[in-house]
């Protein structure tokens, strides 16, 4: 069989991810979680349902 | 940002937060699936189809525009949201979620590759994207109905994920 059609699964898990101002990892299988610690240089934005849990030193706002 | 972020899930209005500070933070997503994050360089962009979205760092821009058309209405009514994600100064990170497993095919220039118009995640601009449309006929009083796929075309990454969803979407 040719695999070079078949398109490549991407890495499911991540250990040790870098990012600017971000190292983060990814946890889980079914539902994976995605984990940041944010050294302060660089805020980070999201969809705001998706926030699972944070450490209380961390600020939300609306992003603009 | 260009443009207001607004859009609805369910019924449900959306917001774009930020967090800042020092800390640790933690995202999921309320459906089996896949999280992968793509470096984007310094001008590399990237488009997204909508509700893939999980996060990115405050150095990338932020853009969409609706894709309207017969091959995206079908299934979600008005068509979709596309995002593009462009990297700023110095690089920056996007998170992205895919349903099932997300799987990347990296197409050669003027390579074709036909995915369910569900199934895509992302794609890089150069890859262009056009609405096929199959009639099917089971003879003269047979039923009929259309198959409809995208057809992307390189060179550039297209992600697909192995578990599509047509979520409706309102402007």
């Amino acid at each position: 069989m040719h695999t070079d059609y078949i398109p490549k699964l991407l890495p499911t898990s991540v250990d040790e991810g870098q990012g600017p101002g971000v190292q983060f990892r990814t946890d889980g299988e079914l539902v994976p979680m995605l984990t940041m610690e944010l050294d302060g240089s660089m805020p980070v934005y999201f969809e705001h349902h998706i926030l699972l849990w944070k450490t209380p030193s961390l600020e939300i706002g609306m992003h603009r | 940002m260009k443009g207001a972020f607004k859009r609805v899930i369910a019924g449900m209005p959306i917001f774009m937060t930020e967090t800042k500070g020092a800390g640790q933070i933690a995202f999921s997503r309320d459906g089996v699936g896949h999280v992968f994050h793509l470096n984007l360089a310094q001008g590399q962009s990237v488009e997204v189809r909508e509700h893939q979205f999980l996060a990115a760092t405050a150095n990338v821009d932020y853009s969409f525009r609706r894709l309207r058309g017969i091959g995206n209405m079908l299934f979600g009514g008005t068509g979709i949201f596309i995002d593009t994600f462009a990297g700023g100064q110095g690089g920056g990170t996007i998170w992205l979620h895919g349903f099932g497993n997300v799987f990347e095919r990296v197409l050669g220039p003027g390579e074709s590759f036909d995915v369910e118009p569900g199934g895509w995640v992302y794609k890089d601009p150069t890859v262009n994207m056009e609405i096929k449309v199959v009639g099917l006929r089971m003879g003269i009083l047979g039923g009929s109905g259309n198959l409809v796929f995208n057809r992307f075309t390189g060179p550039g990454r297209i992600g697909i994920q192995s578990m599509y969803l047509h979520m409706p979407t309102e402007d």
